[in-house]
C-alpha cells in the first residue's frame, strides 16, 4: 500500500490520442520523492535529452510533491519538467494552488504528456475516466475564461483547471501555464511547449483518499508548524509589505534596465504610494491549499472588478516603465495572467524595449509608431498585448530579450541581462550571494533559487532572527554574514549548496519556498520536512538522507544539462556586473562590483562540494554514490566524463 | 441548553481549504489516516473572479430536493441558492461519501474536541467557535 504518494501515472500521447495508465515503480519515490526529481528522472527515461523543444517528442511531465494533498502546511506544489525552448536545457517550473492535490486524489502522482495533437484539445481527468476533448472553441480565450468555460461544460465547479492563454498558443518563450487566477508555472517557455502540443488545458477532479503512514505523529508535527507560521504569516502579508517595506524593496528590485529612478520621478515617495494604495484597494488576502501564509491578494480598482496581486508582480511593471502607480502595475500583471505570460520576463522585456528606444537603437519605424517612453502606461499595456499576439514589434520581443537582441542587432545585445538566456529577475545581482545562486541554480533563476538571508531592512534585525532559531543555516556560519563582499566571498559556495539542497527538497515535497527559505521566519526547515516525509510515507528520512535525495536530483539535472552542452562558462551572470560599478544608490545598499577572481574560487569550491569536476561535470564517484550509475555510463560513453 | 456554534466571517476567508483538509482527516476511520476533502463536512464555495469565498458547513440530510428556490445576488452577480446550501441533497454530490453516496455527511462539531478542527486550523480567523445558551 502506498502512503504519501498514490502511485499512479498517466501517459498521454497527443499525436495518437492515446491514454495509458501505469503504476510508478516505488523505487522512483524512494530515490526522488516527487516533483522535479521524479519529473527529471522520467524525462530522461522517456525521451532523448537532445529533443527539439518544439517537436512532438518533447515531454511535459507534471509531477506532484510527496507531501501534497495531506495536512502539510503550505504543501500545494507540483512541478512541470520539460525541455525549454528558451534555454535549450532541461528545465522545470513549480506551481502551487489546488491542481496538484486534485491530481493525487484522482489517483495520479505524474502525468506525462507527449506528442502533438492535430487540433486544439484539453485533457479531462476525472478519477479513472481520462479523456482528450476538443478545445477548438477555447483557443484564443484568456486563462480565466478558459477555466470558467471548462468547468461549465463539464458541469463540475470543483474541477481544478490549469491552462495556457493566447501567449502559449502563440508559443512565446515567456508563455506560462496559469491556474486559479494567482498561480503560474511561468518560466523558460513552459506555456509555449504546451501550446506547441495544441494542449489548451488539463482539468482534474479526484475523489480518492491519500493515506498517511503515521497519522497522529504527522498531524502533531503539522500543528506545531502551523503555530510557528504565525510570524511569517503576518510579516509577508501584502498590507505589511506595502506599509513598511516597499521603498526599500524598490531599491533592491530596481528593475530591468530602468536602473536608477531620477529625482522628481515620483519614486522617492514610492513607499507612501504603496501604503495609500493597499489601504484603498485591498479586497482579500489569499492562500494556496492548506497554507497559513497570505502571500497573494485580490485588489479592487474601484471599477467593480477584482485583480490578483502577488509578490513582486505588480511592482515589476511600475519599475520597468518608471510609472509610480500600483494600479498600472496591477493592470499589467492582470494582462499577463489573462494572456498567460510570465511577468518576470515580460516586465524585463518591456524595460529592454523602452531602453533601446531611449538609446535610439529602436526607432518609431521599428515600433509600429509607438513612442516607447518611460511613464507611458498606455504604450506599455499595448506592447504587452502585441507581444501576446506576436504582432509587429511584439513578435520580435515575444521570445524575450536574448532572441530579440539577436534580431535587432545594432548593439542591443549590451542591454540584455540574462543567465543561460533566461531574463534575470532583478539587478540585485550586484550582491555576490544573489549573483552566485542565480548563476549556479538549476534553472538560472534567483526567484526560486536560494536566498540565504533576504536583503536590506531585516538585516538590521538579523541577530535576533538567528538567535531565535529561524536561520536556515548552521549557527556557526554566522561568520559568513560578516564577510566584506567587496574583498572576500568566504562561505558563498557552502551557503549556496546548503540552501540549494533545502530548496530542492522543498520542490520534491511540494512545499512552498516562501514558507521554507525564501523569506525570513521559515517555519519548516529541511529537518522538519524530512520528519514529515517519514511520517507521511513510512520511509525513514533524516536530514542527511534528505540532503542526499536533494543532491541526487540536483546532480541528475546537472548531468543532463552538461550533456546538452552547458559548461562552466554558463555559470555566470552578465559581464556588466563584473565590469561596471553599481550606481550610487546601489553602493549605499552595500552592493559591489563582482570580482572574477573571487567568483572563480567560489565556483571551484561549489563544484567540489557538489562532487562535480572543475567543469561542472558530476564525477564518476558522485554519480555512483547517488545511485546514478546509468548516468555515469551515459556520460562516459559520450566522452563527457 | 448549550448550543455549539461556528461563526463564519466570509470576508476573512483566504480560500486555503485547510478546514476541508483537516475535517476529512479527523473523521477518518482511524483518526488522521487519510486526507480527502471530498469527504469533508465543510466546503469552501469559491468564485475567485468575483471575490466570493464562503465556507459552508454540512447540515441536514434531505431525500427530496427543494421545490421552491431563490437566488442570492452579491455584487451584481447572481448565485443559485444551492451555492450556499448546507444540505446533503439528491441534486448534488456535495456532503456525501464519494464512494458511498447513500451515506450523508453532516458536521458533528468534532464531538468532544475542545474546538472543532476546522476552527482550530483556520489561521485566517474566518471560522470562530462560540457556545451560546438557549432555552430548551
Amino acid at each position: 500500500m502506498a502512503y504519501g504518494w498514490v502511485g499512479g501515472s498517466l501517459e498521454i500521447d497527443l499525436s495518437q490520442g492515446k491514454v495509458e495508465k501505469q503504476q510508478n515503480d516505488p523505487g522512483l519515490y524512494q530515490a526522488y520523492l516527487g516533483g522535479k526529481g521524479i519529473g527529471t528522472r522520467l524525462f530522461r527515461d522517456k525521451a532523448p535529452l537532445e529533443v527539439d523543444p518544439f517537436s512532438p517528442e518533447n515531454l511535459l511531465i507534471f509531477a506532484t510533491g510527496v507531501l501534497v494533498g495531506i495536512p502539510t502546511p503550505s504543501a500545494s506544489f507540483g512541478t512541470v519538467s520539460f525541455k525549454s525552448p528558451q534555454t535549450n536545457l532541461l528545465s522545470y517550473c513549480a506551481m502551487g494552488g489546488f491542481w496538484a492535490a486534485e491530481l493525487k486524489h484522482a489517483g495520479y502522482d505524474t502525468v506525462i504528456v507527449s506528442g502533438k495533437s492535430p487540433s486544439p484539445v484539453y485533457i479531462w481527468i476525472d478519477d479513472d475516466h481520462v479523456e482528450i476533448r476538443d478545445a477548438s472553441h477555447l483557443w484564443g480565450k484568456s486563462t480565466p475564461e478558459t477555466q470558467a468555460a471548462i468547468r461549465q461544460e463539464l458541469g463540475n465547479n470543483s474541477a481544478q483547471v490549469i491552462c495556457i492563454g493566447p501567449a502559449g498558443e502563440n508559443r512565446l518563450f515567456m508563455a506560462s501555464i496559469e491556474h486559479g487566477g494567482t498561480n503560474s508555472a511561468g518560466r523558460a517557455g513552459v506555456g509555449a511547449v504546451m501550446g506547441d502540443k495544441n494542449l489548451k488545458a488539463i482539468a482534474i477532479h479526484g475523489t480518492r483518499d491519500i493515506d498517511l503512514a503515521r497519522p497522529a505523529e504527522f498531524v502533531e508535527l503539522s500543528e506545531q508548524a502551523f503555530k510557528r507560521s504565525e510570524t511569517l504569516r503576518d510579516w509577508v502579508a501584502i498590507k505589511n509589505w506595502c506599509h513598511n517595506y516597499m521603498q526599500e524593496h524598490m531599491d533592491w528590485a530596481l528593475y530591468g534596465n530602468a536602473d536608477d529612478m531620477p529625482a522628481g520621478s515620483g519614486f522617492e515617495r514610492y513607499g507612501e504610494i504603496c501604503r495609500e494604495f493597499v489601504d484603498r484597494s485591498l479586497a482579500r488576502e489569499l492562500s494556496c491549499y492548506n497554507c497559513p501564509v497570505k502571500c497573494k491578494s485580490m485588489v479592487s480598482l474601484g471599477n467593480g472588478k477584482y485583480y490578483p496581486v502577488k509578490c513582486q508582480a505588480w511592482m515589476a511593471f511600475t519599475l520597468a516603465c518608471k510609472i509610480p502607480d500600483l494600479a498600472f502595475g496591477v493592470k499589467c500583471f492582470d494582462l499577463c495572467v489573462k494572456q498567460g505570460m510570465d511577468y518576470i520576463s515580460t516586465a524585463r522585456t518591456l524595460a529592454f524595449a523602452i531602453e533601446l528606444y531611449q538609446k535610439g537603437i529602436l526607432t518609431r519605424e521599428d515600433t509600429d509608431g509607438l513612442r516607447l517612453e518611460y511613464g507611458n502606461a498606455e504604450v506599455a499595456l499595448t506592447l504587452i498585448a502585441k507581444m501576446a499576439r506576436r504582432e509587429g514589434l511584439g513578435n520580435i520581443l515575444a521570445d524575450g530579450t536574448n532572441r530579440a537582441a539577436g534580431i535587432i542587432g545594432r548593439g542591443a545585445e549590451e542591454h540584455v541581462y540574462v543567465v543561460k538566456k533566461l531574463e534575470l529577475m532583478t539587478d540585485s545581482v550586484y550582491n555576490p550571494y544573489y549573483a552566485f545562486v542565480t548563476a549556479t541554480s538549476d534553472r538560472a533563476d534567483l526567484h526560486f533559487g536560494t536566498v540565504a538571508l533576504s536583503p536590506s531592512s531585516w538585516h538590521r534585525e538579523r541577530d535576533a532572527y538567528i538567535e531565535e532559531g529561524w536561520w536556515l543555516f548552521p549557527q556557526s556560519w554566522r561568520q559568513y554574514l560578516d564577510v566584506d563582499y567587496s574583498a572576500n566571498y568566504a562561505g558563498l559556495a557552502e551557503m549556496t549548496v546548503y540552501g540549494e539542497d533545502t530548496k530542492t527538497f522543498v520542490d520534491l515535497a511540494g512545499i512552498c519556498w516562501f514558507c521554507t527559505g525564501f523569506w525570513p521566519f521559515p517555519f519548516l526547515k529541511i529537518g522538519d520536512m524530512a520528519r514529515l516525509v517519514s511520517c507521511a510515507t513510512g520511509m525513514e528520512v533524516d536530514e542527511a538522507e534528505a540532503r542526499k535525495i536533494a543532491s541526487r536530483t540536483r546532480t541528475l539535472i546537472q548531468a543532463s544539462n552538461v550533456r546538452l552542452g552547458m559548461t562552466r562558462r554558463d555559470d555566470t551572470v552578465p559581464e556588466k556586473f563584473f565590469a561596471e560599478e553599481p550606481t550610487q544608490r546601489q553602493k549605499e545598499l552595500e552592493l559591489v562590483r563582482l570580482d572574477r577572481g573571487q567568483w572563480d574560487k567560489q565556483l571551484d569550491r561549489y563544484y567540489e562540494l557538489r562532487g562535480w569536476n572543475s567543469q561542472g561535470v558530476p564525477t564518476a564517484e558522485t554519480l555512483d554514490e547517488l545511485g546514478l550509475d546509468d548516468v555515469r555510463q551515459d556520460l562516459e560513453e559520450r566522452g563527457i566524463l | 441548553m448549550k448550543i455549539k456554534t461556528i461563526r463564519i466571517d466570509a470576508s476573512k476567508c483566504t480560500g486555503c481549504r485547510a478546514c476541508e483538509m483537516i475535517c476529512s482527516a479527523f473523521h477518518a476511520e482511524q483518526k488522521y489516516s487519510i486526507a480527502n476533502p471530498k469527504r469533508a463536512r465543510i466546503n469552501v464555495f469559491k468564485d475567485e473572479e468575483n471575490d466570493v469565498y464562503v465556507p459552508v458547513l454540512a447540515g441536514p440530510y434531505t431525500d427530496v430536493e427543494c421545490l421552491g428556490r431563490n437566488t442570492v445576488t452579491i455584487n451584481d452577480k447572481e448565485y443559485g441558492e444551492c451555492s450556499f446550501c448546507r444540505a446533503s441533497c439528491p441534486t448534488r454530490v456535495l456532503f456525501k461519501e464519494p464512494d458511498a453516496p447513500e451515506i450523508a455527511l453532516k458536521c458533528d462539531m468534532c464531538g468532544d474536541e475542545p474546538l472543532p478542527m476546522c476552527v482550530k486550523w483556520c489561521m485566517a480567523g474566518a471560522l470562530t467557535y462560540v457556545e451560546r445558551e438557549e432555552a430548551s
